[in-house]
């Protein structure tokens, strides 16, 4: 047998052990949530209306292509009929009597919500798209040649800028055809689930290596004539073309949504007729960026597939694999978080969110300093991604797992151990599962994540308001609202005199001295007047709430908004998922099952010693996190206003809630807590319903994402069983049906757990 | 104390895994002998209420004469139990010492006799020494003692043992037999294995099964009676030997010592074969006698 032929035998046998019944039937239904999301975002793309509506464009498109003397006789008119309508609707907006206020008669197209206004508004932006794109680059070649006459040559700047000439220089001078560009804005601009694409990949393929290892068939394989490195390179070969497969697929089934909701204009455009592309610093086209795009990301997500096979192979387990996924995922969110003014800015280039969705690649020409040379922001990056490609490659061939450490005992006498199932099981989950290291890391997790989004708002209105609130904090008072009347007159009369006061100096009617002090109230009132018309604004608000709320007051809510506002708590979802998948799967992966529902307290009182340490965990959990972030909060805000009406806050202005801030706080806490126990009550049955931990684990995050992707996407109607916006809630009040089916569904399957652990269970069939 | 089992009948699928079996079992050893795939494993789960037969009962009887179902005994039957299943699943990151505890815990011991309990069955099984020691890192023989030592922790009176000498060296298989020989006399014992010498001299009776079926079922004296005269020990040169297995049922072959031409055959046959002598049959014969041609099974008595 040649040896091309044992490749092939042993590549196909690597296809038949890991496309399981399961994981093809896990990639069909995230492949088809994937196509469900998509449509779902096109949703208002189909319909007469939209379809008259392009009718329209491509009739005056055409228009101006053949007949321009007609487009522009046809654009004028438009243009008088809507100065003349804009005329009409300023008279009666400011008329005493404005009677019926006029309305624009449409010509061309009359939908509700677009008319010629709008018509002429898309089509013009169309037909001047290339002019636009043109002149945005010769303008930048202009402003850039203009910065090299400055700078001195031989610096990272110089080299910048005349980089930037030689990329934008050919670009500029590619002809730019008029067109519409329908359905490739949309698909780039897709905010495609990556997540799913890496749960997909990491799930079906991070156990390559590891399975075979807990299944102790490894040790045997690699005694085999082609068991050793050749078998590792055909897995490894096996992950990049499963990942890359999946991959396209991932990437095409989107498009053909596209192609079927918006349609598909000519590949042959220029990629810098698209959004956001206009300063990109290839002469591509939409066709030769499609290809790019797909590329790129099979690379970067067979990189992801690869790390994590090569994770799982190291430890010999799939759960390292996911804590990477779940890291690379927080850290994306991290690194997206980090304002422009922060020094870490450049981080954003290299966060693995952006980089799965490829164009920040291509949007514009970026360089990075590396030793004062300035390299190629893209080029580098592509090539860092085949580095990782390369270095998770030789590590998925070449790793030897962790050996365990056989440690000599001392010699001594028989220790006495705990008795209580419920200690015993926080010791097996904890210590023996090693599961502590997972609740360390979300902790630690929590920790940076919280300290980076509850950082304030260091500019200086905000340090003004905050200062203006600190003068008049507590309930509306007369001589509150007197003393904020009486700066809001200082400040418009310190902007008023000024320009006088300036005159009168330039003409020497005023001394130097008395322009300062003008000057000096002037910058003031400036400075402040932001910061004011805040203040201005919430006495406003107080005033109108304070007849029902007598109690409201100013406060300084910041600290509250952040907490109420915050994001998911994706530590917290992860510890829970990966903690609560090996409460029951750990029996089963030990083997210990049989023996257990044998003794006398191997069921009914081991279940619930196990659901103790289920609820106790979820509470602790809950109690930690919560203190991590009241401890930022109040930190960065002091919060000290708990006692303050809730209507003091204007977030709230619509609900009619009557009751503190602290009281509201109190019911938040509570929604949360509840949320933080369900979710882990759900993960710890599904952990006895999977026998898997693996698949209890992407079954659970299946659950919580879906849920919460398509309460983010603005699906009405829907939010059943959204687990995670209930560990984070928004809006107590409207989460109501949600919070019914997440605590239906948790005692559901907690029951259906229960009676099969407690109960028969079948052998499986030998075959 | 009585375990009656009647009728017991279980199928996966088309594979029908046990047949009406039937037995009675009083305190004593039983072994259960028969190839894989006979139903040694499915019976056992049975037992422990693993899984659930599609029909049959099982009951028991207790001292004072009162017999029930098994099923509705419930916690009050598993409490009786001791199991040592054929692939004994542990916690690898606990130690032998906590392990046991519980053990304890989960049989609902009392502290004072889990303490006493657990050093006593260590030393049984001879893991004194090893306390400590995680179970991860354990030799393969002594995590099988380890796990004899659980399914005897608190006394259980039923102890179902799925292959209790895998992986043992012939010492501990000889202190592993001692030991259930020794803690047997006021237990039922039910033991499955197919290494015959385990039990030829323990066992109280020998529940041969195939395919589900009891094919025999008697003390392992009896058993061995019933080839008597069946097995023969012939010398032939060894360009012989080839012939001589296609022609008898070989179930040994030794070089002879003092010529190396030659060898011993240990054959089972009906009739005794030209230049062979009788020799004593033992329980192992016995078992290839019976399982080691389906023909075969049509000829005994």
């Amino acid at each position: 047998m040649r040896k091309s032929s044992h490749i092939w035998t042993l590549l196909k046998f690597e296809f038949q052990k890991y496309f399981t019944r399961f994981n093809i039937a896990m990639l069909s239904a995230l492949l088809l949530l994937n196509v469900t999301l998509t449509a779902y975002q096109y949703r208002n793309m189909v319909g007469e209306k939209r379809r008259s509506i392009e009718e329209a464009k491509d009739a005056l498109i055409e228009l101006y292509k053949t007949d321009r003397e007609a487009y522009d006789k046809a654009y004028s008119s438009h243009l008088s009929e809507y100065e003349k309508y804009i005329d009409e609707l300023y008279y009666g907006m400011s008329a005493d009597d404005p009677g019926a206020m006029p309305t624009f008669k449409n010509k061309y197209i009359d939908c509700e919500g677009y008319g010629d206004i709008e018509l002429f508004s898309d089509v013009d932006k169309i037909v001047k798209a290339p002019d636009t794109v043109r002149g945005g680059l010769i303008s930048l070649l202009r402003d850039t040649a203009s910065r090299l006459r400055e700078t001195e040559g031989g610096t990272y700047s110089y080299r910048y800028y005349a980089n930037l000439i030689e990329r934008y220089g050919p670009v500029s001078e590619q002809n730019f055809e008029i067109g519409k560009t329908s359905g490739w804005n949309e698909f780039f601009s897709l905010k495609a689930p990556a997540l799913l694409l890496a749960i997909a990949l990491v799930s079906t393929l991070s156990g390559t290596f590891s399975w075979e290892e807990k299944t102790g068939f490894s040790c045997t394989l690699r005694t085999a004539k082609n068991g050793g490195a050749k078998l590792a390179a055909v897995k490894t070969v096996f992950i990049i073309l499963t990942s890359a497969a999946v991959t396209v697929v991932f990437t095409l089934a989107p498009l053909a949504v596209t192609a079927m909701f918006c349609g598909l204009s000519s590949t042959a455009q220029k990629i810098q007729l698209l959004n956001g592309f206009s300063y990109c610093q290839y002469a591509l086209t939409v066709g030769q960026y499609l290809l790019i795009y797909i590329a790129v990301r099979v690379v970067f997500f067979s990189a992801t597939a690869l790390l994590s096979a090569s994770a799982a192979k190291l430890f010999g387990d799939e759960k390292p694999a996911f804590i990477a996924l779940a890291a690379l995922t927080v850290s994306g969110f991290l690194i997206g978080a980090i304002p422009q003014s922060s020094g870490l800015y450049f981080l954003q280039k290299f966060s693995v969110t952006e980089l799965s969705g490829v164009n920040i690649l291509f949007e514009k020409y970026r360089g990075l300093n590396i030793f004062g040379y300035c390299v190629d922001y893209t080029a580098f990056t592509i090539t860092m991604l085949f580095v990782l490609f390369a270095a998770f490659a030789a590590g998925a061939i070449f790793f030897r797992p962790v050996a365990p450490k056989v440690y000599a005992e001392r010699a001594s006498a028989l220790s006495h151990h705990s008795q209580s199932l419920l200690t015993t099981e926080f010791y097996k989950q904890l210590i023996s599962e090693r599961n502590i290291y997972i609740l360390l890391a979300a902790i630690v997790v929590k920790c940076v994540v919280t300290a980076v989004y509850c950082s304030p708002n260091t500019g200086g209105a905000e340090a003004q308001y905050i200062k203006y609130i600190g003068e008049v904090s507590g309930e509306v008072t007369s001589e509150k609202l007197r003393i904020i009347d009486e700066e809001g007159e200082y400040i418009n009369k310190s902007l008023s005199e000024y320009p006088a006061a300036e005159d009168d100096y330039k003409n020497g009617r005023i001394t130097e001295e008395e322009f300062r002090r003008y000057q000096n109230r002037y910058n003031y009132a400036v400075y402040c007047r932001g910061a004011f018309d805040r203040l201005e604004e919430r006495k406003n608000y107080l005033v109108s709430m304070s007849e029902r709320y007598p109690t409201v007051g100013f406060i300084y809510e910041a600290g509250v908004e952040k907490y109420l506002s915050g994001p998911v708590d994706i530590a917290a979802v992860i510890a829970v998922a990966i903690l609560g998948s090996s409460v029951f799967s750990c029996e089963h992966k030990h083997r210990f099952t049989p023996t257990l529902r044998i003794y006398r307290r191997g069921r009914r009182e081991l279940f619930f010693a196990k659901l103790l340490y289920v609820l106790s965990l979820a509470a602790g959990l809950f109690a930690v996190f919560s203190l991590i972030t009241a401890f930022f909060i109040r930190f960065y805000y002091g919060v000290d206003y708990l006692g303050a009406h809730i209507m003091s806050i204007p977030r709230f202005a619509s609900t009619g809630l009557d009751m503190s801030i602290g009281e509201y706080l109190v019911l938040h806490g509570a929604v949360s807590f509840l949320g933080h126990i369900l979710f882990f009550l759900l993960a710890a049955s599904l952990s006895e319903l999977a026998q898997d931990q693996i698949k209890a684990i992407v079954i659970i995050v299946i659950i919580a994402a879906v849920p919460y992707y398509i309460s983010v996407s603005g699906i009405s109607g829907l939010g059943l069983f959204d687990y995670v916006n209930m560990m984070t809630p928004g809006d107590i009040r409207q989460g109501a049906i949600s919070y019914l089916s997440c605590f239906a569904a948790a005692v559901v399957l907690t029951v259906c757990a229960y009676a099969k652990w407690c109960r028969e269970r079948s052998l499986r069939k030998k075959k | 104390m009585k375990l009656m089992l009647e009728k017991i009948t279980k199928s996966y699928g088309k594979n029908l895994a046990l047949d009406g079996f039937s037995a009675e079992l009083g305190p004593g050893i039983y072994a259960l002998l028969g190839p894989n795939g006979s139903g040694k494993s499915t019976l056992m789960n049975i037992i422990t209420d693993n899984i659930r037969a599609d029909s049959g009962t099982i009951t028991y009887t207790d001292d004072d004469g009162k017999t029930e179902d098994v099923i509705k005994m419930g916690v009050r039957f598993r409490e009786k139990l001791g199991f040592m299943p054929q692939y004994p699943g542990m916690y690898p990151n606990f130690t032998v010492e906590r392990f046991l505890w519980y053990v304890s815990a989960l049989r609902g011991m009392e502290r004072a006799d889990a303490a006493k309990e657990i050093e006593e069955v260590l030393a049984d099984v001879e893991l004194s020494d090893v306390p400590k020691r995680k179970i991860g890192a354990l030799s393969g023989g002594m995590r099988q003692r380890l796990a004899l030592a659980q399914a005897v922790l608190g006394g259980p009176s039923i102890l179902i043992l799925d292959e209790p000498t895998a992986g043992l060296d012939p010492r501990q298989r000889i202190l592993v037999r001692n030991f259930i020989s020794k803690i047997a006399l006021d237990k039922i014992v039910m033991i499955a294995t197919h290494v015959v010498s385990d039990i030829e001299f323990i066992a109280r009776d020998v529940i041969m099964l195939k395919k589900g079926v009891i094919v025999d079922n008697a003390p392992p004296h009896e058993l061995i009676g019933k080839i008597e005269g069946r097995v023969f020990s012939l010398d032939i040169p060894v360009s012989e030997a080839a012939e001589a297995g296609a022609r008898y049922r070989v179930t040994g072959m030794v070089r002879n010592e003092e010529d190396a031409d030659r060898v011993t055959l240990r054959i089972l046959a009906d009739a005794k074969p030209n230049g062979a002598y009788p020799v004593p049959p033992t329980l192992e014969d016995y078992y290839l006698y019976v399982f080691g041609d389906d023909e075969v099974c049509s000829k005994i008595p």
